[in-house]
């Protein structure tokens, strides 16, 4: 059924729906889904739709229940909702937790060099999100190509659920993931990255080996929200214990 | 912040800006917000990426900007366009953190907003916004009337400044700065739990585990890596 706000939004935004690039789909289905009553608020038309190379920005007309009618604006991923994954990668040698792999990224945005999670890998198909087995091996492929390696063995897999990027500004849902890989010895997995740069994502990243006794340190210094989020499931879940 | 004219006398001085569209200056220039303005200036003419060329796009909405930069990449001599998102102020606006109840110099309890998600359609248990802290003398005095009038009768005892966070620094320039708080309370059962979610500290992983706010789970963590909690 064709929603109240949409018979109410302009000829000219149904226009720039219609004609948004293939690669904002799941964007699209997601926009046109939106229903015409959203906890209180009821949702009048679509005013404004931004879009630029990776998102889109869409501005709504609403009333709120004591009658006021004001804008609410959020973000998303051209990709929609569920766009990517971000994980982290930790090191055991004879079964002992002894380091974790992260990347040293630098973002132009920020302006920064940063620590952040490793990805952004895209989210697998329905079928893959809801069957562990085929997201671990999903992820296990995804992995190797981020971190350069020729192949991975993962020992074990934590789904750590969803963090909402900034649920003030975008509907963003990242899904975090932690890993275990078992290594005779450290070098048979950083020989392929120690001191190299890396430039096929779009901006230049090192992947970084971290001692495990620096967890402290690390996450007290860390501004990458969703590595800090990674942290502390990791805390709850008992993986990791200070 | 510095003066619109210091702001806007330094993006003169750097050449991408001079190489960008006349349109593009003027738009920049006639910004009331100087959050643009500071942002603008702290890109340099080169990064360990590359020599930035020029502002490609720029616009705003009523809460954030966008930018598009051309590039040349060092590695690849390759020119690309890298966008990014900011608030209007140049940060986040709003600090988000949470309230710890203190009783005999310990912490025995974690407060956080009980809020529906617009994303979710559901209650979530999130972390407290708050614009405008009111500080005296380094210490918070007050929480803003929507904390305040649901937790009755509390004594501000500590506040922690746990730095800032990038929500997703693949895409938003700003950062978010993070905080918690310790209060002492009269009666705990006062607290309006409709507006606000009482976990005891035994139980906290359960709310590591049930919350998506990545504000929340970052403040967490410092304050797990700072072994307050």
């Amino acid at each position: 059924m064709k929603r109240k706000w949409l018979n109410n939004t302009s000829k000219e935004i149904l226009r720039e729906i219609e004609s948004l690039p293939k690669k904002f789909e799941t964007f699209k289905e997601e926009l046109l889904e939106r229903q015409d009553k959203i906890n209180d608020l009821e949702v009048i038309r679509l005013l404004e739709l931004y879009y630029s190379e990776h998102f889109a920005i869409s501005i709504f007309e609403v009333k709120s229940r004591d009658g006021k009618i004001y804008t609410q604006e959020y973000i998303s991923r051209r990709g929609g909702q569920f766009h990517s994954l971000r994980g982290i990668v930790l090191i055991k040698q004879r079964g002992k937790l002894t380091h974790f792999i992260v990347r040293k990224s630098k973002r132009f945005g920020v302006a920064k060099e940063v620590y952040e999670s490793i990805g952004n890998i895209y989210q697998p198909t329905t079928e893959y999100q809801k069957d562990k087995i085929l997201l671990s091996s999903y992820i296990k492929d995804e992995l190797t190509k981020c971190l350069h390696l020729p192949s991975i063995k993962i020992d074990k897999f934590y789904d750590l659920g969803n963090v909402m990027t900034d649920t003030s500004m975008f509907n963003n849902i990242v899904r975090v993931f932690a890993v275990t890989i078992d290594v005779d010895k450290l070098s048979d997995v950083s020989i392929y990255f120690k001191d190299k740069t890396f430039d096929d994502k779009g901006y230049s990243y090192q992947i970084e080996v971290v001692p495990v006794d620096k967890f402290y340190e690390f996450f007290g210094e860390v501004a990458d929200s969703f590595l800090l989020a990674i942290f502390g499931r990791l805390q709850a879940l008992n993986v990791i214990k200070l | 912040m510095e003066s619109t004219d210091i702001l806007i006398e330094g993006l003169f001085e750097k050449k991408w800006f001079k190489n960008s569209q006349e349109e593009i200056r003027r738009f920049v220039e006639n910004c009331e917000e100087n959050g643009i303005k500071s942002f603008l200036n702290n890109i340099n003419e080169e990064n360990d990426f590359g020599d930035v060329l020029s502002l490609q796009k720029i616009w705003k909405t009523g809460r954030i900007f966008v930018t598009v930069f051309q590039i040349r990449s060092k590695e690849n001599n390759q020119i690309v366009e890298i966008e990014s998102l900011n608030w209007l102020e140049g940060q986040n606006p709003l600090s988000r953190g949470i309230i710890l109840i203190e009783k005999s110099n310990k912490v025995t309890h974690v407060l956080v907003e009980k809020k529906f998600n617009l994303v979710t359609w559901r209650q979530e248990n999130k972390s407290f916004g708050i614009a405008y802290p009111e500080f005296t003398n380094g210490k918070l005095i007050k929480f803003p009337n929507k904390i305040s009038s649901a937790i009755p009768n509390y004594r501000i005892m500590k506040f922690w400044d746990l730095g800032y966070v990038f929500a997703d620094d693949s895409l938003i320039a700003g950062k978010t700065d993070i905080f918690a708080a310790s209060v002492n309370v009269d009666n705990i059962e006062e607290i309006d739990t409709d507006k606000v979610i009482i976990y005891e500290t035994g139980k906290i992983d359960e709310l590591i585990e049930s919350s998506g706010d990545s504000y929340l789970l970052a403040v967490i963590s410092r304050l797990k890596s700072k072994k307050i909690i």
